[in-house]
């Protein structure tokens, strides 16, 4: 954007003050992800939408067919009400239910008591002292309870393939085959778990104008179709789909697709707060060795879960 | 002895794949419907996928080289693309044809099967003369047949991954059917699949995965196919161009194979005509071979072949939709590339 054109780069490192990232740090934070999840690579995207200050090669994180099990308002039932707390700097500031008098700095964190389901192995903790563990603190600032959204319907398989059926007929003739496995033979029409993951694309970019990471989302339906923006918003939690969740192009991508992004205006402070804590937490207990910036992709991605719960894209440390 | 069957891809093709053929279709390909070359690639399946069938996927990338036509390709200048042309570093590239129509009506009569058979005896024709050994990426050949409806922004596509036809198990009491061009080409497993941790210590799993990727990924990338000689505490990878000298150096043969599968007791598409091409090549009847998907679910499958492949029954190979018919698929992209629903969505 031209917003992010006419902002001059960063250089001096703040993130402890305001949980802004430099380019520089950008791409350091980045080098730590890749190394300690695989799963994460650097892509250099389109040549012409290059942003000088970043590496030619390392301009935006990606990782790929990302699995997707259940939709939001699954899991915002599952935990009902009391699974969103309203995460604020100023515990004095609590909200009504209507949401009037929110401070305006505060993100409401979702389905609280939801673990990603890779979250589960002993060995794969949290960055040192755990992510979790500051996610947590910030979560217990404020709390506020909202109700969880109506049940939309289930999917079901478009109308399309009923209009090719018209079109088409019944089909080509193909030989049966013994080596090829039918759908019926490997249950997928029968799994639930099949029918409805989705997967992923997810990528990470760089903001200048917000001076902090951006998440980028394109994602497939089981059958392998690309995800309308309507159907990405569903695996968003619902506080923030079509508020901090829109339709953008990617900075990066080239042919012009559209990408549900998550919205940066409120990720510095968030971002600022998770890192103070983390450095009280550490002055605490006499280690005074504070928050180290490549930290700052993995406490990201962990607070990003909390827009997108049911994604299960990789955050986690073997240590 | 079950029947070993393969798992056809689940095809993602992602909407900047409709954009860059839209644009293609409008500044460079116009009326002109000569099949073309086009690369999408798979990959292992995710960290914690279970039970998920292979994606494949095609982007914006797939169009590398708009000059170079699809058959029959030059194996000794085969530019397998890579990060470079925007393929992910860990995604193992596959090459395929494309047929963009230039109308439905095209679309609908094309001949599918004449298609497919011509699809397939490109992979024959590689086995054949020896190419495939070199370039096992040739193996894995694909056509895709689209119709780009560029008014309503509708795009009908159809994928085939040719393969050659494989005949039901014999049943137990009939004669073994003998290596002769007269019996139909059978795989079987004569045990059932195993966990590659019922054979293998975990410190050769974690000792393999690092060397597979080393030995696969960047910028040592090499095909996504290989023997495996285990001497001690060592593990040797042998291409398949060397096939002969190594099997004539063992009797219990061992394949690694990505498979971008994660299903319990089924490997991905790409395995059956590498079988295809040890079957024809080496007379091969008996392999273990090691269905590679990463640290912990990599399988041990002990095939047993008997007959041999061939294009006198019909190949197979047209994915099937998600209703498991014989019919192409269509994306209707209007609410991502019409640009008045875009402009009414913008926020």
């Amino acid at each position: 954007s031209v917003r992010e054109q006419l902002t001059p780069i960063a250089t001096k490192s703040s993130f402890l003050q305001t949980g802004t990232l430099t380019p520089e740090e950008f791409v350091r934070a980045g080098d730590f992800l890749v190394d300690k999840c695989p799963t994460w690579t650097w892509a250099a995207g389109a040549e012409a939408k290059r942003k000088g200050y970043l590496p030619n090669d390392k301009q935006f994180l990606i990782t790929r067919k990302v699995p997707c099990r259940k939709r939001v308002w699954e899991i915002e039932s599952e935990y009902g009400n009391e699974s969103e707390r309203l995460v604020s700097v100023d515990s004095a500031t609590v909200a009504n239910p209507a949401g009037e008098e929110v401070d305006p700095d505060s993100w409401i964190e979702t389905h609280v008591g939801h673990v990603a389901s890779h979250a589960a192995p002993v060995d794969a903790e949290i960055v040192d002292e755990g992510v979790d563990a500051l996610a947590q603190r910030a979560a217990a600032l404020s709390v506020q309870q909202t109700s969880a959204p109506d049940r939309p319907a289930e999917d079901e398989i478009p109308d399309i393939e009923e209009e090719l059926e018209g079109e088409f007929g019944t089909g080509l003739d193909q030989p049966a085959d013994a080596g090829t496995l039918s759908a019926q033979s490997a249950g997928f029409e029968n799994s639930s778990n099949i029918i409805k993951t989705r997967t992923y694309d997810m990528s990470i970019s760089y903001d200048n104008y917000y001076k902090t990471p951006r998440v980028f989302l394109a994602g497939f339906t089981p059958t392998g179709t690309p995800l309308t923006p309507q159907q990405i918003f569903e695996d968003v939690s619902s506080e923030h789909a079509h508020k901090t969740a829109t339709v953008e192009q990617h900075p990066h991508e080239r042919g012009g697709a559209t990408f549900v992004g998550v919205h940066p205006c409120k990720h510095a402070e968030v971002m600022r707060r998770i890192v103070q804590m983390g450095e009280e937490q550490s002055e605490g207990q006499g280690e005074g060795k504070g928050m180290k910036v490549e930290w700052y992709m993995m406490i990201f991605l962990k607070f990003i879960s909390s827009v997108l719960p049911t994604v299960d894209y990789d955050y986690t440390v073997s240590l | 002895m079950s029947p070993l069957q393969f798992s056809q891809f689940t095809c993602a093709v992602s909407t900047s794949f409709w954009h860059r053929l839209r644009d293609l279709k409008l500044d460079a390909f116009r009326l002109d419907d000569q099949k073309r070359q086009i690369w999408a690639s798979y990959s292992l399946p995710s960290h914690d996928a279970t039970n998920s069938p292979p994606i494949f996927s095609l982007g914006y990338e797939a169009f590398t080289d708009l000059a170079v036509p699809p058959a029959p390709l030059d194996v000794a200048h085969l530019a397998i693309p890579s990060a470079a042309d925007g393929f992910p570093s860990s995604a193992i590239p596959v090459p395929g044809t494309i047929i963009n129509t230039n109308t439905l009506d095209e679309f609908k009569s094309l001949d599918k099967r004449q298609a497919l058979a011509d699809a397939a005896q490109l992979v024959w024709d590689d086995i054949q003369s020896g190419a495939a050994l070199a370039c096992p990426d040739l193996l894995s050949r694909f056509l895709l047949v689209t119709f780009a409806d560029l008014k309503k922004f509708k795009f009908y596509y159809w994928f085939a991954f040719p393969s050659f036809s494989i005949a039901p198990t014999p049943a137990p009491s009939a004669t073994p059917p003998e290596a002769s061009a007269g019996n139909p080409w059978t795989v079987t497993l004569h045990a059932p699949p195993r966990a590659l941790g019922d054979d293998w210590s975990a410190s050769d799993i974690s000792s393999l995965v690092s060397a597979v990727k080393q030995h696969t990924l960047p910028p040592s990338s090499s095909t996504p196919v290989f023997f495996i000689s285990r001497h001690a505490d060592t593990i040797q990878f042998i291409p398949l161009s060397s096939a002969s000298s190594y099997l004539a150096s063992t009797t219990s043969p061992l394949l690694l194979f990505i498979d971008p599968s994660s299903l319990p007791t089924n490997p991905a598409w790409p395995l059956r005509n590498i079988l295809a091409l040890l079957r024809l090549s080496f007379s091969l009847s008996r392999i273990d071979v090691l269905a590679f998907r990463g640290l912990t679910s990599s399988l041990i499958l002990p095939v047993t072949m008997s007959g041999l492949p061939s294009l006198s029954t019909p190949p197979t190979g047209w994915v099937p939709n998600a209703k498991g018919q014989l019919l192409p698929r269509l994306v209707d992209l209007s609410s991502a590339m019409d640009p008045r629903l875009l402009s009414a969505s913008a926020v």
